[in-house]
């Protein structure tokens, strides 16, 4: 900006040379720009930290890339011996076996579903947050199976086959319990140890329902699904953890967008009180318009010096949103004032994503709405007339 | 070459049913280094004249030349700045910034023509002290006085050393020896600078003073009339 706009700038449209009328317009024009813009952060921020959450919990307690059996198989061991070299990034490839059985316990039934993973391998333990001190006897159940349910208690098993003489009803100790962030698999899923489920179904010593995959990248889950199609045999399926939750994501994405839009208008239409501060500001001074104009300053000149009074309280609204926003979305990320019930949200705890990025995007947009604004607001204004100027300063 | 010619001008304004025309086929050549005094009833349409002669505003028909170019030809970018660098205009309510104090109000053109803050504090200073209001500089237009609110617009006016002096009943404010002092100091700074000047006013003893006067009556610039 020149130092004549600049120096006129300040003398003519400070807030402190401002009739108070023109104060409480500017204030409220600032104001509104900071709410809106603070809502517009928050919002995003949930959204955002809901689709960081599902995604880490899914990801923690689901594989990158799923092998699925059409039905079952036997005999992967050929298989999951080879995986390390056919799969770059691979850190673990894990069989699993899924049954479901009636679990009775703290006087309640619950249908579950069991699945049988090698319990062997520590890694499990920090995988799906596990408490007890289970080494793999018993059952760990989600955490919402039987809340309450101590390590040690006794549940019992509903299993639909069982052999010849044996009571269909098997006492199961509790181990631990698991809590993966999601409340549905915390409330449908119990892990035991594979060879054990087996046993207690039945089956062969080498039936697995598919095998695992974990990769140093999860975002490469894809590709290396692509990869794995034409070497697996026709009875398995590589399915991704993005096609296992498709719908979930879709769901997600589609919620951003419409928060997004909405919150975005909120700000359009704060921006929209700077046309009537530019508008009132610049009526008020006609005359020091009109006597500049007798001094030669330029069109635009004129432009310059409007765009500064209409971009301050955009600037000012956005900055004290921005941080308002980030105050606001740390006390609700650090206290319970918004209870969320975890049988319709799927998580326990409402949890937001404060990404630089994020201010970042808001923050240019906003300018840049105001921007727009303050330009329309100087074209219309920019072109006083002169005369009618200089007669009102007599 | 004429420094400034009106060809046949006549200025219409709209207001209301009856269109009010204050000048009808006004014509006036100023040579460079010319001093013309307008003299004139109230309404007689003085004003809209010099407004017309610099540029504030365009004539109904007829054309104003500046340096032989008509002003109608030019965008008004090019009117600012022929404004900024080659027209001073003076005026009898002063019209300085009261936000800005005396030598901000005379720095104003040079920030305005892109001249920088330091470039432009000295150069409105000795415009200052050539006024005789050096002590006064630092003061905002509401403590000084209406004398002294004139020179320093007369100070703004001069400051880019403009080729053309507008001025509007530059004494009227004033009361008798003030406005004397501030006509004097006006035909001074015409005659040392070789700067052209079209002064408007009603006072006919001041107008005397001055090598050419003219007298707009009824829209015409009918004659002569020292």
């Amino acid at each position: 900006m020149s130092s004549a706009t600049a120096f006129l700038a300040r003398r003519l449209f400070s807030v402190r040379g401002m009739r108070s009328s023109q104060r409480v317009m500017f204030l409220v024009a600032v104001v509104g720009m900071t709410l809106a813009v603070a809502t517009l952060f928050v919002a995003l921020s949930l959204a955002r930290g809901f689709e960081h959450a599902y995604r880490q919990s899914l990801l923690g307690f689901h594989a990158h890339v799923v092998l699925l059996a059409q039905g079952e198989v036997s005999d992967a061991t050929s298989m999951l011996a080879a995986l390390p070299e056919r799969v770059h990034g691979l850190t673990e490839a894990t069989p699993f076996l899924y049954r479901e059985g009636l679990f009775i316990g703290k006087g309640s039934i619950k249908g579950v579903v069991l699945k049988g993973i090698d319990l062997q391998d520590p890694s499990w333990r920090e995988r799906f947050r596990v408490s007890g001190n289970s080494k793999g006897e018993g059952v760990i159940l989600g955490k919402a199976v039987f809340p309450g349910v101590d390590v040690g208690e006794t549940v019992k098993l509903l299993i639909p086959k069982q052999h010849a003489g044996q009571s269909p009803f098997l006492d199961l100790a509790v181990a631990g319990t698991f809590s993966s962030g999601l409340y549905d698999s915390d409330s449908q899923f119990a892990l035991i140890d594979l060879e054990q489920l087996r046993k207690l179904f039945g089956d062969p010593s080498d039936v697995i329902t598919g095998i695992e995959l974990f990769l140093d990248d999860p975002e490469r889950a894809q590709s290396v699904a692509v990869s794995l199609e034409e070497w697996l045999p026709p009875t398995l399926r590589p399915v991704t953890w993005q096609e296992l939750n498709a719908e979930l994501f879709e769901a997600i994405r589609l919620e951003k967008t419409v928060l997004a839009i909405i919150m975005g208008m909120l700000v359009l239409v704060a921006a929209l009180n700077i046309i009537a501060v530019v508008t009132v500001v610049i009526h008020a001074r006609t005359r020091e318009m009109a006597i500049l104009s007798t001094l030669g300053i330029s069109r635009r000149q004129r432009m310059k010096l409007l765009m500064r009074l209409g971009f301050t309280p955009g600037l000012w609204g956005t900055l004290l949103g921005l941080s308002l926003g980030i105050v606001v979305a740390f006390l609700l990320t650090r206290t319970s004032i918004i209870p969320i019930d975890p049988e319709v949200y799927l998580l326990d705890r409402l949890l937001l994503d404060l990404s630089p990025l994020l201010c970042g995007i808001i923050g240019v947009f906003s300018l840049g709405v105001t921007c727009l604004v303050a330009a329309v607001a100087s074209q219309k204004l920019v072109s006083l007339p002169i005369i009618e100027g200089l007669r009102q300063a007599r | 070459m004429s420094l400034v010619h009106a060809h046949d001008i006549r200025k219409r304004y709209v207001d209301g049913p009856v269109p009010v025309e204050v000048l009808r086929s006004v014509s006036l050549t100023v040579e460079e280094g010319d001093i013309v005094g307008i003299c004139g009833a109230s309404g007689s349409g003085k004003s809209t004249l010099l407004h017309l002669l610099g540029g504030l505003d365009r004539a109904t028909a007829g054309e104003v030349f500046f340096d032989g170019l008509p002003l109608s030809h030019r965008t008004d970018e090019e009117l600012a700045h022929l404004r900024n660098r080659s027209i001073g205009f003076v005026f009898q309510f002063y019209h300085l910034l009261t936000e800005c104090t005396a030598l901000e109000n005379v720095m104003l053109p040079c920030l305005i023509a892109g001249v920088n803050r330091g470039e432009a504090t000295t150069r409105a200073t000795e415009v200052l002290v050539e006024m005789g209001l050096s002590d006064r500089a630092g003061h905002h237009p509401a403590l000084l006085s209406g004398g002294e609110q004139q020179r320093v617009a007369i100070a703004r006016a001069i400051v880019m050393r403009p080729r053309l002096l507008l001025a509007d009943e530059p004494t009227r404010n004033l009361d008798r020896a003030t406005g004397e002092s501030v006509w004097t100091l006006l035909t001074d700074l015409s005659e040392r600078h070789r700067m052209t000047m079209v002064v408007v006013s009603h006072n006919r003893d001041l107008l005397r003073t001055l090598p050419r006067v003219l007298e707009l009556k009824d829209g015409r610039l009918d004659a002569e009339a020292a």
